[in-house]
């Protein structure tokens, strides 16, 4: 198998090109400064002044600083990593340690920790040794440090191994070392728990320096290497891995766990897979929760592809069998195989073998985003995906393995079970980022129109593309096994999803899609309006891209970052959101042309996310899409999601559910239908802002390009919904920098909203399954619509903000128009992010799949809500600020004279208010900012949908909604108008800072935290129930609220649960709450931020208000919430500066709480609560930030809002990585090291080298050794 | 890129080169920034340059100044001198340019100051 020396070099180098190199690449900036190890700090430290010092892997140039009369020179080939360290004022470049550039003997000293470990052949080892000790000059000391085999806390059954990138219980120290890796890199283990069995070890050390060489060398490298000039270790890899396989065989049997491997090594590669499928949900659980899945892992690669051509035929035979199998899979696949080669890179083979892996990169990524699907419905993780993957191509045909080589096969079976999804996401990433990057240019170089040309002839093909992928995928998958079947539907989801979710972002490119949504959805008016429009959201779309792009790339290396920080899940969630970003704008640039299929590829993007949601997308989809319907339905879309992966459920279910809804709604009412698309459009929003969300977190730079850009969409929403109300001007001189930013964001969703409509229609032909799910959308539109009515204010608000836009694009400018294209855009992009974040978080396993789904439904009704009412709360502020002062150019200004001539009046009139005196135009404005408002609400809603129906089908309803989007913001405005109006001239400022600080410090606490907070709110969510239990919890909690937290804020909290009160018992007159609430608006646009977020607990509690009436659970809710209650109170009191932040989250918290103790059992209410704890620690954090924000900004209530909404967005995103991460863990490449292996193979091959000390440390063997000068005679 | 480092690089790691050395330098962005003198630091580095590389190089970016083409002999003492020295190796930085092989031509792209000496497959 092995045959020429040559074929194993290139196995070996792909090999290390792709677990080593690749990994790093992608998880360089995850990784978190270590401490230095204490020897190496001290051999720095030792040096003489003056030497000369090279840092063979620098990583992250931790040791380039320790000794500043020494000069270091840092090289490392992963080039990210290189950028770290040169951001330090280190002297660093970018080089291989088999060919390192500089002269003989020229260092003084040179260290290599932990990067050995990373070839994979002996012979590579040894040339990396000889390169070392090439540089160093005689008499120089050299410092090699390599992974041991004998660890504590891993036990290696062979020494090639792949590890997953630090998880969680490694991950503390592991991130901290995993920084510094050259070639490779160091994947720390838990080496200070090693130390102490090592202390054995390092006495031995000591006494190896007398005896090292032939004494450990012996028992170890005893069989000669035959062919292989270094075969040393051939055979004892041979014999560990033969007694693994045994082992693992033993243990499979008995636990069940990994049992594939063994399988099919062991019986034969075409039987296993049956016992595959019904192992798989233990043995997913297992591999991916826990990192020894390395273990399990452990595949030798360079050493059994040598073996295999040497001497061990079972080893290689196993390959071969792998290989088969693999062959197999691809040729019975194409589009997986095409992916699974295009990732692996290994294998060109294989691309030739599927022949349409070439054409279809995107729809090879979405493939493989359907088997992580399907993969993710039986359980966990991508091993387990990986497995299905290979499984069915196993069954199918059994062809081509022979040709390949043995390693390539090795690698690429290694990389399918382990790292497929790695693989995939990398180049998924990759790709995005490219095809963005191309298409950025491509939309800034030549213009919007060319833009919108290029996007809609590309789309057309993406949406060939797309459909044929779906129905191979989905035929495939239902074929392939009785698991996959259940899937399938789940994978259509994931496809409409993903489909969507390119769509979405092409659309929001191109206002074809929106014309497309526009005719989809029957509103030729609306279509009209836009034409107006879309110019300028093409522009905006460019300007989108370009900050999608670079948020996308920090979310990348964001991804990466947190995903070394956190966990092996956190990588996979990080870099599934990468390719949601790239590849919507990839997709966008494709299908913005056909609406429909745009849609689709819109969903694709979220199908990176939808890996991680282990329950069913289905599930997921239903729950997010509808997040009012979702929370009522929770009970079904857990039934369903559990099997399905956590990471391809989120976005998928939300294209599902996009679709389902749209199904229903069409099917049942054209109301329905407008809300089904105002959902969908929510639900895409949501995707869109969750995909932006992760970048953030990502890279604090990027991230703050993102959050930035997230927060100037937000502000661009307002501020464009100010404009359709004539207040634009003021805002756009707040946020002159946001502006431009906003109009992008506004563009976006914009054709996001269209994009829906085609969505639905690629989702109704995908949908065979759909029909169950379009009844009980059908349902939960019936829900939501009743909930509506029955609370005005959410249903009103929501309503009117769709109508008033299409009113707006009717009768009135296209500013209106932009406004609410825009809006949806914007709403879509959070919705996607928290969701599929959630879901991804959902995904990786840590908490149950139930939970994950719920945790992603109620977080994103929650924040969407929190959302929608800052947007609202805007809104009415900026309407009442235009009617007050259209042509403000300092909108503060006049808010603030406004104001302080409203405040009184508002205070005393907010509960009696009669202000029908609101002025035609102020009325508009106000329904602007209610429909603005409302269209946020209902991105927030989108779960509840009903809102959204209502509004389309009607201009009534709109009309209806409008006045009670206007009561709504009236109310909030009476909520805002208890904070002084001062705040809003340092508005636009503070956001921004806000913004970039939000960025900066959600990075890691907030990312937990809000991930916490996410993960608890869709598990709140998850009871379909919720909602209403929510409201009322909100409600119960409000009062507790105010009391705990009334100690900074009682007066706004007092002022606001009165406002609470007022609007709930205000439901039906919301025209007069308006009125005053758009004077007292104007006062308290400082007070909106805090408002606004009360105001999402008294929309809540209004809305539970109305739910309760409808809510049979709302006693025992109730009591859940009083429980809730005090926890949030508690969580409340340690963010008392990020109140309307913790607020927020507290109520989003107590929502779910309640809604856990309604519908859900008591585990579920335990674990909410334990989540719920979790999250006011990791609350804490967050809010702080938002309550800088809002102290200093309250004024720009929507600032605040966004601030909330990016906080919420970015925890959603960073948890939902980490926790999904799991799925989609990177793997990395060691040879562990057995005691005195390294040292044999000094002494053996580097004659030059004498070994000073041999120590272990860290989990690792180290060496000190000299250069010596050797004389031959 | 400091020219400390550029006087250990080479290129001899590339198929057929065998010296690669000195590595020429096409400076397109060159940056000088202040750095700390430490007098027996430099003094210590001194011995193990290739002088008339470090000349070259300087010579090459415009920032040879005053430096001598041959070594002095009393450098260690000579306060100015290891000034002037300290200020070419260190101070003195190649932030985007190109480093050529003196053989083979081979290009190596410097960006961000960083060098890129990551060498193709079919290089090695």
């Amino acid at each position: 198998m092995s045959e020429s020396d040559g074929e194993q070099v290139a196995r070996s180098v792909a090999l290390e090109q792709a677990y080593v190199h690749e990994v790093y690449e992608q998880c360089a900036e995850k990784t978190v400064q270590s401490r230095h190890w204490p020897r190496i700090y001290q051999f720095l430290e030792e040096l003489e002044p003056g030497a000369l010092v090279c840092d063979i892997g620098c990583g992250n140039g931790k040791y380039l600083s320790v000794n500043h009369s020494i000069f270091k020179v840092g090289v490392d080939r992963c080039k990210r990593f290189t950028d770290i360290a040169r951001e330090k004022e280190n002297e660093v470049l970018i080089c291989d340690n088999l060919a390192l550039p500089f002269r003989d003997e020229s260092f003084d000293a040179v260290l290599s920790i932990a990067v050995v470990h990373h070839f994979a052949t002996t012979e590579r080892r040894v040339h990396a040794l000889k390169e070392l000790a090439r540089v160093l000059r005689i008499g120089g000391r050299l410092v090699i440090s390599v992974w041991a085999m004998e660890q504590k806390h891993r036990k290696f059954e062979s020494q090639d191994v792949l590890v997953p990138w630090p998880k969680a219980y490694c991950i503390n120290s592991l991130s901290n070392r995993s920084k510094r890796s050259s070639v490779p890199h160091t994947t720390d283990l838990h080496c200070n728990q090693n130390a102490q069995k090592f202390l054995s070890s390092s006495k031995r050390n000591s006494q190896r320096k007398c005896k090292s060489k032939s004494y450990w060398i012996d028992p170890i490298f005893s069989p000669s290497p035959s062919t292989s000039s270094l075969s040393s270790p051939n055979e004892t890899c041979y014999s560990f891995f033969r007694r693994a396989l045994q082992k693992l065989a033993g243990s499979r049997r008995g636990s069940g766990n990994r049992p594939w491997f063994l399988d099919s090594w062991q019986s034969g590669s075409g039987k296993n897979r049956k016992d595959y499928e019904q192992e798989e949900p233990p043995d997913v659980d297992e591999l991916p929760i826990e990192l020894r899945r390395v273990e399990n892992v452990n595949v030798t690669l360079n050493k059994q592809s040598d073996s295999l051509s040497i001497k061990s035929k079972s080893l290689g035979d196993i390959l071969e069998i792998q290989r088969l199998d693999l062959v197999r899979s691809r040729s019975s696949i194409p589009g997986l195989c095409s992916m699974l080669t295009s990732e692996l890179n290994l294998d060109g083979e294989s691309r030739t073998s599927s022949s349409m892996s070439g054409s279809k990169p995107r729809l090879v990524k979405q493939k493989t985003h359907l088997v992580d699907d399907t993969g993710l419905e039986h359980p966990d993780n991508t091993a387990i995906q990986e497995l299905f993957k290979d499984i069915p191509d196993f069954q199918v045909t059994p062809g081509h393995y022979l040709k390949r080589g043995s390693i390539l096969k090795q690698s690429s079976m290694n990389e399918e079970l382990m790292s497929t999804d790695r693989l995939e996401e990398k180049e998924r990433v990759r790709r995005n980022i490219m095809k963005q990057a191309s298409l950025n240019e491509d939309i800034i170089c030549k213009g919007k129109t060319f833009e919108s040309l290029r996007d809609s002839l590309y789309s057309v093909n993406a949406t060939k593309r797309f459909q044929l992928l779906k129905s191979g995928l989905t035929n495939k998958i239902k074929q392939s096994t009785t698991n996959i079947e259940v899937s399938g539907i789940s994978i259509k989801n994931g496809f409409v999803k993903i489909l969507q979710g390119w769509k979405s972002s092409e659309n929001d490119t191109n206002t074809a899609n929106e014309s497309i949504d526009e005719a989809s959805k029957t509103k030729g008016n609306d279509s009209k309006v836009q034409p107006a429009t879309t110019p300028k959201r093409e522009t905006e779309v460019i300007e989108r891209r370009l900050s999608r792009e670079d948020g996308s790339d920090s979310s990348k290396d964001s991804s990466l970052q947190s995903d070394t920080s956190v966990d092996s899940e956190d990588s996979f969630a990080s870099v599934i959101f990468v390719p949601k970003q790239e590849a919507q704008p990839t997709t966008e640039a494709v299908i913005p042309a056909s609406g429909g299929h745009q849609l689709g590829s819109i969903s694709a993007p979220p199908s990176p996310r939808v890996k991680h949601p282990p329950d069913t997308p289905n599930s997921r989809m239903k729950v997010i899409s509808i997040s009012p319907l979702l929370k009522q339905f929770p009970a079904t879309s857990k039934s369903l999601p559990p099997p399905s992966p956590p990471g391809l459920s989120p976005s998928c279910t939300l294209n599902p559910v996009f679709t389902r809804p749209f199904f229903g709604s069409n099917v049942v009412a054209s109301q329905q239908q407008a809300s089904g698309d105002n959902t969908v459009n929510a639900k895409r929003t949501e995707v869109l802002n969750n995909g932006y969300h992760p970048p953030t977190n990502d890279d604090s730079q990027a991230n703050k390009k993102n959050i930035e850009s997230e927060i100037c969409g937000r502000n661009n929403f307002l501020e464009g919904k100010k404009p359709s109300l004539q207040t634009i001007r003021a805002y756009r001189s707040m946020t002159e920098s946001l502006e431009v930013e906003e109009p992008k964001t506004i563009k976006d969703t914009t054709p996001l909203l269209p994009v829906d409509s085609p969505d639905v229609s690629l989702q109704e032909k995908g949908t065979f399954e759909i029909s169950k799910e379009e009844e009980s959308r059908k349902v939960r539109l019936n829900q939501i619509k009743e909930l509506l009515k029955q609370k005005p204010g959410f249903a009103t608000r929501t309503k009117p903000s769709f109508p008033l836009v299409r009113r707006a694009s009717t009768t009135a400018s296209g500013r209106l128009e932009a406004v609410t294209k825009v809006l949806p855009r914007l709403l879509s992009l959070e919705l996607f992010n928290p969701e599929t974040d959630d879901l991804d978080s959902d995904s990786s396993g840590v908490s149950s799949p139930d939970s994950v789904g719920s945790v992603i439904s109620v977080i994103s009704d929650e924040r969407y809500m929190a959302k929608k009412d800052n947007t609202k709360s805007e809104c009415t502020e900026s309407e009442i600020l235009d009617s007050s002062a259209e042509n403000v150019s300092d909108p503060s200004d006049v808010t603030a004279d406004e104001s302080s001539g409203y405040v009184a009046d508002s205070k005393e009139d907010e509960t009696k208010t009669t202000g029908d005196s609101s002025s035609s135009q102020s009325s508009r404005l106000l329904e602007a900012a209610a429909n603005v408002a409302s269209s946020l609400e209902d991105a927030v809603e989108t779960a509840i949908t009903k809102t959204h129906t209502k509004p389309y089908p009607t201009q009534v309803a709109q009309q209806e909604s409008v006045e009670s989007s206007a009561g709504s913001d009236t109310k909030v405005k009476t909520k805002s108008d208890i904070q002084l109006p001062e705040v809003e001239d340092t508005w636009n400022e503070e956001c921004r800072k806000h913004l970039i600080d939000f960025t900066e410090k959600l990075s890691e606490n907030l990312m937990h935290g809000l991930d916490e907070n996410k993960n608890d709110q869709n598990i709140l969510d998850k009871p379909f129930l919720s909602k209403k239990n929510l409201d009322k919890r909100n409600v119960e909690s409000l009062p507790s609220y105010d009391v705990s937290s009334s100690i900074p804020n009682k007066s706004k909290y007092n002022d606001l649960s009165n406002t609470i009160a007022w609007l709930s018992n205000t439901n039906n007159g919301f025209n007069e709450e308006m009125h005053r609430s758009t004077s007292d608006d104007i006062m308290d646009f400082v007070m909106v931020s805090n408002t606004g977020e009360f105001m999402n607990e008294k929309e809540t509690s209004s809305l539970d208000k109305q739910s309760s009436e409808k809510s049979y659970l709302r006693s025992a809710n109730s009591i859940g919430s009083s429980d809730i209650g005090e926890s949030i109170d508690n969580t409340i009191s340690f963010s008392d500066g990020s109140r309307a932040d913790s607020t927020g989250r507290l109520c989003s918290s107590m929502m779910s709480l309640l809604s856990n103790t309604n519908e859900y059992p008591k585990s579920y209410a335990e674990k909410r609560r334990l989540q719920l704890q979790r999250r006011s620690a990791s609350e804490e954090t967050p809010p702080r930030y938002p309550d800088n924000s809002k102290r200093s900004t309250d004024c720009l209530v929507t600032t605040t809002g966004s601030n909330d909404s990016l906080t919420g967005s970015s925890s959603q995103e960073s948890l939902p990585s980490d926790r999904g991460g799991g799925a989609i863990t990177y793997h990395q490449y060691y040879h562990v090291f057995r005691e005195g292996e390294l040292d044999q193979l000094i002494n053996k091959y580097v004659e030059n080298l004498h070994i000073i000390s041999s120590y272990y440390d860290h989990a690792s063997w180290c060496i000190v050794a000299e250069k010596v000068q050797v004389w031959t005679i | 890129m400091k020219l400390l480092t550029h006087n250990m690089l080479t290129s001899k790691c590339l198929k057929g080169v065998t010296v690669g050395y000195p590595l020429g330098i096409v400076a397109k962005d060159i940056k000088v920034s202040e750095v700390d003198f430490n007098s027996e630091f430099i003094a210590r580095i001194i011995p193990k340059l290739d002088w008339a590389t470090l000349w070259k190089a300087a010579e090459s970016i415009g920032h040879v100044g005053e430096l001598p083409q041959t070594l002095i002999q009393d450098f260690e003492t000579n306060e100015e001198f290891l000034k002037k020295v300290h200020h070419v190796l260190l101070e003195v930085e190649v932030i985007n340019g190109d480093l050529l092989c003196p053989e083979s031509g081979r290009k190596f792209p410097i960006n961000d100051g960083i060098p890129n000496m990551l060498l193709n497959e079919d290089e090695v």
